[in-house]
């Protein structure tokens, strides 16, 4: 962005701005540091992932904070070395935060328990195949090997480095399969979660795995933030009752939004197409269900 | 005049009046060149007033809970922020000194 | 688990207790108007921003017609009116003089498009069209998503009507006119700052 001729002015304000944001950020990898500090550690797959996540996010980060200098930026932008980052910080942030949160509550969600044995795997595949897929393309991006370009020629160098990161691509493809394949087996898997697994101490661990619709049988009174717990000044919160004793109102539930969002897409690709009747018929759904859920019974 | 919580039909119809009369004397503006030099100033003046009896009688911001008012007006002066800037990124000041 | 909804029959004049107290439907379509304001917003400055940038004709000055224009807004300010007055009269559950204003306010909204119809192909026919200039792409954007607004509204506003006719409608349930009304007061509005930038400053 800072090679499309904005102008110092503008250079300066986004090159302040980006290191600016870098600051909160590293406040927040003292967070996760010291949510883990203290406690008792058990090496989950949940927990891997989460000590996963913030290591490569730290490093996706430190090659970010290399984008905010404008000068260094000329030479990355536009080149693998950003490419390296982004999958950093959006593979190895977010989507191995993605994993931790997964294997953490599944078994309030299903009540079913996912194989830690096969998360294992999944999490050491998943780290060495994103690292041997993604490292290599800070040192190919500085070498000049642009984005967005299908085929590069031998001279540039970079061969070997796309060799590599094509097998760790591979392995991570494996490392997934490994994964939908233990969140499939749950469905033959008995329902035994309890409601406590992991010995939680917020309030979802409060209520039974998979919770009820109405999740509470009471709004919970609580006094600390860790409401399960006895802590230094408060003692765990009351049990909740098994049985609402007073009526609970769920609103109901309705097809028609969901199919009324979907005749929008159907519009589109009519009119990408240049094929009217498709417009048509996705404007008609539209129609159709946005009149199917105005006048739907209120109550359930 | 009884405007406590509510706006009587009587005022309805004296609110569609004042607007009628400004539109006619933004129309009137239009054509009279003396106007010309404060026409733009005026005309946004002169509309942000129609703008504003709809918004709080017609629309009931008037009397309805502050929340609302806080919850159009957000987004409305974010609008407006937004286009003056983009008139200033695409025209300089010196364009909008000058008039269009 | 046994627990029980409630079973309080479909009354939707006071709505369910809300944590501020105002009705959730009210607060949804104010939000829903805020970012309508916005998305206007960026059509009228994109008019803004290449007016008087056109490489070739039809120039605004040269095909747009004020008093016709004039006379739209002044429909669409009158059914603004006929709108408050059917809010009023369900309110108060007068409910033939309720079906009688919202059939007027859907009517002057129909003049309206009538309107916009034939000053599009009138356009059409001098030569102003999508991708004429920058003009036309503009303009038609602008009020060609302002007069679908329009379209929307008036469709809505029959289905009210027809509700109305069906005794669906009445004091009980005020609040689906009120909103309706919320929306086509905003369409007004849109009208009056389309009309003021698009028309009378060129």
């Amino acid at each position: 962005m800072f090679s499309t001729g904005l102008g110092p002015i503008a250079d300066s304000v986004f090159a302040g701005t980006t290191m600016l944001i870098a600051i909160p950020t590293g406040v927040k990898i003292f967070n996760w540091i010291a949510t883990l500090w203290g406690g008792q550690i058990r090496f989950t797959t949940s927990l891997l992932f989460a000590v996963g996540f913030i290591a490569m996010f730290v490093i996706g980060g430190l090659s970010g904070v290399t984008h905010a200098s404008a000068p260094s930026d000329l030479q990355q932008t536009d080149t693998y070395y950003v490419v390296a980052h982004i999958h950093y910080v959006l593979f190895g942030g977010t989507i191995l935060g993605l994993f931790s949160g997964i294997y953490y509550w599944w078994p309030k969600m299903t009540g079913r328990f996912l194989s830690e044995g096969m998360g294992k795997v999944h999490f050491w595949l998943t780290l060495i195949g994103m690292n041997l897929a993604f490292f290599p393309m800070h040192f190919s991006g500085l070498l000049g090997m642009p984005r967005r370009i299908y085929t590069y020629p031998a001279e540039l160098g970079v061969t070997r480095f796309n060799q590599l990161s094509t097998i760790g691509a591979f392995i991570i493809g494996i490392a997934t399969l490994v994964f939908f394949w233990n969140l499939l087996r749950t469905r033959w898997r008995p329902s035994n979660a309890p409601a406590n697994p992991w010995g939680g101490a917020t309030l979802e661990w409060a209520i039974p795995s998979p919770p009820p619709v109405y999740n509470f049988t009471v709004i919970p009174t609580i006094a600390s933030r860790l409401p399960l717990w006895q802590t230094e000044r408060h003692g765990p919160m009351t049990p909740l009752p098994d049985r609402p004793p007073v009526p609970i109102h769920v609103p109901g539930g309705s097809w028609w939004p969901m199919i009324t969002a979907f005749g929008l897409p159907i519009i589109a690709i009519g009119a990408l197409a240049h094929l009217i009747p498709i417009v048509l018929a996705g404007a008609a759904v539209v129609i159709v269900g946005i009149y199917r859920w105005a006048f739907e019974p209120f109550e359930m | 005049m009884s405007e406590q919580a509510h706006a009587t039909t009587g005022t309805y119809l004296r609110i569609a009046a004042i607007l009628v009369m400004i539109t006619l004397i933004e129309v009137g503006i239009f054509y009279v060149p003396v106007f010309q030099s404060v026409l733009v100033p005026l005309l946004l003046v002169l509309s942000a007033v129609k703008f504003t009896l709809v918004v709080m009688f017609y629309m009931h911001l008037k009397f309805d809970n502050r929340f609302f008012t806080f919850l159009f007006g957000g987004p409305l002066l974010l609008a407006l922020v937004v286009v003056v800037s983009l008139l200033f990124i695409f025209y300089g000041a010196v364009r909008l000194r000058t008039g269009m | 688990m046994a627990y029980n909804t409630d079973t309080h029959a479909v009354a939707v004049a006071h709505g369910h207790a809300t944590f501020m107290g105002v009705d959730n439907r009210k607060m949804a379509f104010w939000a829903f108007i805020g970012s309508e304001c916005l998305l206007f917003g960026s059509l009228i400055a994109t008019y803004l921003v290449y007016k008087g940038r056109s490489l070739v004709g039809p120039y605004p000055h040269e095909i747009l017609n004020i008093p016709f224009t004039s006379f739209s807004t002044f429909d669409l300010l009158m059914s603004s009116l006929a709108m408050v007055l059917a809010l009023a009269a369900v309110q108060r559950g007068d409910m033939k003089k309720g079906k009688l204003w919202l059939l007027v306010t859907a009517l002057l909204g129909l003049v309206f498009l009538g309107g916009q119809f034939w000053e599009f192909s009138h356009f059409v026919h001098e030569g102003l069209g999508l991708t004429t200039n920058l003009f036309g792409s503009t303009f038609y954007v602008l009020t060609g998503t302002h007069g679908a607004h329009v379209t929307v509204g008036v469709i809505w506003l029959l289905t009210l009507w027809i509700q109305a006719l069906r005794g669906k409608l009445g004091p009980q349930n005020a609040v689906t006119v009120e909103i309706t009304g919320l929306y086509w007061h905003f369409v007004d509005v849109v009208w009056i700052v389309i009309f003021t930038v698009v028309y009378l400053i060129q």
